[in-house]
């Protein structure tokens, strides 16, 4: 605990000068990671196999993992030493002012911080005294003592004092939850990350922006605001201040529509490495399943019994186990593009939203393929029924095959694989034992179209702030995906323009419209494509999904309807097919070069 | 020795017998180190994916070799300047096992730079054959060196 000489004489600047050089050092590991994670795992891993190979590239996964590491903890420690400097500046300053008034009284400010003034009174005797932190009524200062007591600078020495008391014991308080929070802050030795590091460094996060809550408050992040006042936001703060939110708040700067894609990529991969490992960490601790049956111990009929070991594993682990393995699922998928780039020439990856629990358990994965802020065209594909995080990887392929169509005609594009809803489960009768499938709803459309909405927007805000225009985008949805994007359409404009400059829809049951101008783009904007063997469009005009029965295949609708040449529902991707061409053609604004059927 | 088995040599950690780990870390010698100059030339030439991400090591051990100048010319003041606080010590505590990780993470990247760039210069010339090999699903092939 520092005395009050301690807390005067404290130059306050070397925690923060400190607090540079960790900041530094934290964004340089950042910058780091993305060096190693766009290309140099790819260059070893895909050019080689065996077992050395396999070793070089975990060697190079060891080392982003290393630098993950740096980057958040580093950041979290310029954040606690930043925040220690701003908060001891308040104290420090009412000592200095108690110490100013005293001065000028010609009051002593003993060591221990007693004051020492002469007396002041007709009544008294002249002398010295002292008042300490703590007089009995502190607050009527030398008016309390009653007649006789009238000595005018008792009372001031007492304020005096009780200030100086005050700021030390403020000060007091603020060093000792600074220096428990620093000292959670401690790198593990090795080389090694393990999941447990991980882990920790999530909880450290977390402790530190209870210790450091005061100096960078979270209350400040916008909240339900629209993208461009979230960009706008952004744009006000300070590098430093950037920093500190995005790594004290990595989950919140991640979803924060409008913000720059390289920000929140840099925040959510940190919220998807802490989450991985503790997953992982949560399935270790599962014990496995004991034995599922027993013989019979009470005679020969039934021949075994349950185990009621197996059936109390069953109600502990039951659900938890199966849920943990999806969501470890979901991550390696995105782990997977990660360390695709630089294979086959796939581009950098921007994760722009991560939440495994959100959406009623389906999760939220954003992912771009290329910056979406700087790219000429941006393509933005929505999946369909049945999405959920353990299975997104299908997903994540399209939208590389999306990006490697369109970048083939050579133009400057980034696709997204957006999926941030709660999709319906089954689309069929007697799919997933619903007699009514949930995807013939369209709630679950209307609860996910402003999300949607609000995410294009937060797209166009990020192109404009980094490029100056909103270039050119296209959004392109799956089955019940499209659904969605008809309804996010109607949810309002964008910008004064339409939610998209261009709509492609695949295996459309409906988009609760009857015709493409209720989406706010003209017929020559929308693109529709129904393959043979597509059993979805119409059932979905059956239910109903459309309006009066009407779907984007549909003439009467009012759009372009493409020729495909691949099979059912669900190959519309498939390389080297024209139903992949067409949609290329599409997202980089060839219309003349889209066959139509 | 047949490539898979100086690549264990490389990156498996296990040093050959009667040498230290480092030996074989630190110590990856140059095909033609007769030559002189440690065969700089021939990385030039070489532009194999191996070399590439060898050369991305030895940035990224440069850019971590700076990170440890900046921890200490930044947290130096700190001390002095700062008698009385708790959390000076704290940070004094953490610096040192920052320090110890920066190091590590600096040593990992000269190993992997050397070890990346000698894998790379031996089976950089049939870079491209293997890769080949790998996209029509074949195994790599097992070489034999002289």
């Amino acid at each position: 605990m520092p005395t009050w000489q301690q807390l005067r004489d404290a130059k306050l600047d070397e925690y923060a000068d400190a607090a540079d050089g960790w900041g530094k050092v934290s964004s340089r590991a950042n910058s780091d990671k993305d060096r190693v994670d766009n290309g140099m795992f790819a260059k070893v891993h895909h050019t080689q196999k065996g077992e050395a190979a396999t070793k070089a590239g975990g060697d190079i996964q060891q080392l982003s993992r290393n630098y993950q590491y740096l980057h958040t903890e580093c950041g979290l420690i310029r954040t606690a030493l930043n925040g220690l400097a701003t908060e001891l500046a308040s104290p420090q300053k009412k000592l200095k002012q108690a110490l100013e008034d005293a001065e000028n009284l010609r009051f002593t400010v003993k060591p221990d911080g007693s004051v020492e003034y002469p007396t002041d009174s007709l009544v008294l005797s002249p002398g010295t005294h002292s008042a300490e932190h703590g007089a009995p009524v502190p607050l009527a200062p030398g008016k309390g003592e009653g007649v006789g007591s009238a000595d005018a600078n008792k009372g001031k020495a007492e304020d005096i004092a009780e200030r100086i008391g005050d700021a030390v014991r403020e000060a007091a308080e603020i060093d000792g939850r600074y220096a428990a929070a620093l000292r959670r802050l401690k790198a593990e030795p090795g080389l090694t990350v393990s999941d447990e590091t991980l882990a920790d460094t999530a909880k450290d996060t977390r402790a530190l922006q209870q210790a450091a809550g005061k100096y960078a408050d979270d209350d400040r992040i916008p909240k339900g605001k629209s993208p461009q006042d979230n960009a706008e936001w952004w744009k006000s703060l300070t590098q430093e201040q950037r920093d500190e939110y995005a790594t004290l708040y990595p989950a919140s700067v991640g979803a924060l529509d409008g913000l720059p894609s390289a920000v929140r990529d840099d925040a959510n991969r940190m919220v998807l490495a802490e989450t991985r490992a503790q997953t992982q960490l949560e399935l270790n601790a599962i014990p496995k399943p004991p034995q599922q049956y027993l013989p019979n111990p009470g005679g020969s009929y039934p021949a075994v019994i349950t185990n009621p070991a197996y059936r109390e594993w069953q109600e502990k682990y039951g659900n938890r186990k199966p849920e943990l393995e999806r969501i470890r699922n979901g991550i390696d998928a995105v782990q997977g593009r990660f360390d695709a780039t630089g294979k086959d020439g796939l581009p950098e990856a921007y994760l722009l939203g991560f939440d495994p629990h959100t959406n009623n358990g389906d999760g939220r994965i954003i992912l771009a393929n290329g910056n979406p802020d700087t790219a000429d065209h941006t393509a933005v594909y929505v999946p369909g029924t049945g999405t959920e995080i353990g299975g997104i990887g299908g997903d994540l392929e399209r939208a590389n095959r999306l990006w490697t169509a369109s970048h083939r005609q050579g133009a400057d594009v980034s696709t997204i694989m957006w999926f941030d809803y709660d999709a319906p489960r089954s689309a069929y009768p007697t799919d997933k034992g619903d007699a009514f499938p949930e995807a013939a709803r369209n709630e679950y459309a209307e609860k996910g179209a402003p999300t949607l909405h609000t995410f294009m927007e937060g797209t166009r805000a990020a192109h404009e702030a980094a490029s100056g225009s909103g270039g050119h985008t296209t959004l392109i949805g799956h089955s019940y995906g499209s659904t969605l994007i008809g309804e996010a359409a109607q949810a309002g404009r964008i910008f004064d323009g339409p939610i998209a400059d261009d709509i492609v829809v695949a295996g459309s049951p409906g988009m609760q419209a009857d015709r493409a101008a209720d989406l706010g783009v003209s017929g020559e904007h929308m693109w529709a494509m129904g393959a043979e063997g597509d059993n979805v469009p119409l059932g979905g005009s059956l239910v109903g999904l459309g309006e009066d029965w009407v779907v984007p295949t549909d003439p009467e609708f009012g759009g372009n309807v493409m020729k495909t040449d691949t099979q059912g529902h669900s190959d519309y991707w498939n390389e080297g097919t024209l139903s992949l061409d067409n949609q290329a053609k599409v997202i980089v604004g060839d219309y003349e070069g889209v066959t139509l059927d | 020795m047949a490539l898979n088995a100086a690549w264990e040599e490389l990156f498996g950690g296990t040093a050959p017998p009667g040498q230290p780990a480092t030996m074989t870390l630190a110590g990856v010698p140059a095909p033609d180190s007769g030559g002189g100059g440690g065969g700089s030339a021939n990385l030039k030439a070489d532009v194999s994916p191996w070399h590439e991400a060898g050369n991305t090591a030895g940035e990224l051990r440069t850019s971590t070799a700076t990170s440890l100048t900046d921890l200490d010319t930044a947290n130096d003041g700190v001390g002095g300047g700062t008698a009385g606080f708790d959390s000076s010590g704290a940070l004094t505590e953490i610096l040192g096992t920052w320090k110890a990780r920066l190091t590590a993470v600096r040593d990992e990247c000269g190993r992997l730079e050397g070890a990346l760039k000698s894998t790379g210069r031996d089976f950089g010339e049939r870079e491209t054959a293997t890769r080949n090999k790998i996209a029509a699903g074949a195994p790599a092939p097992a070489r034999k060196e002289g």
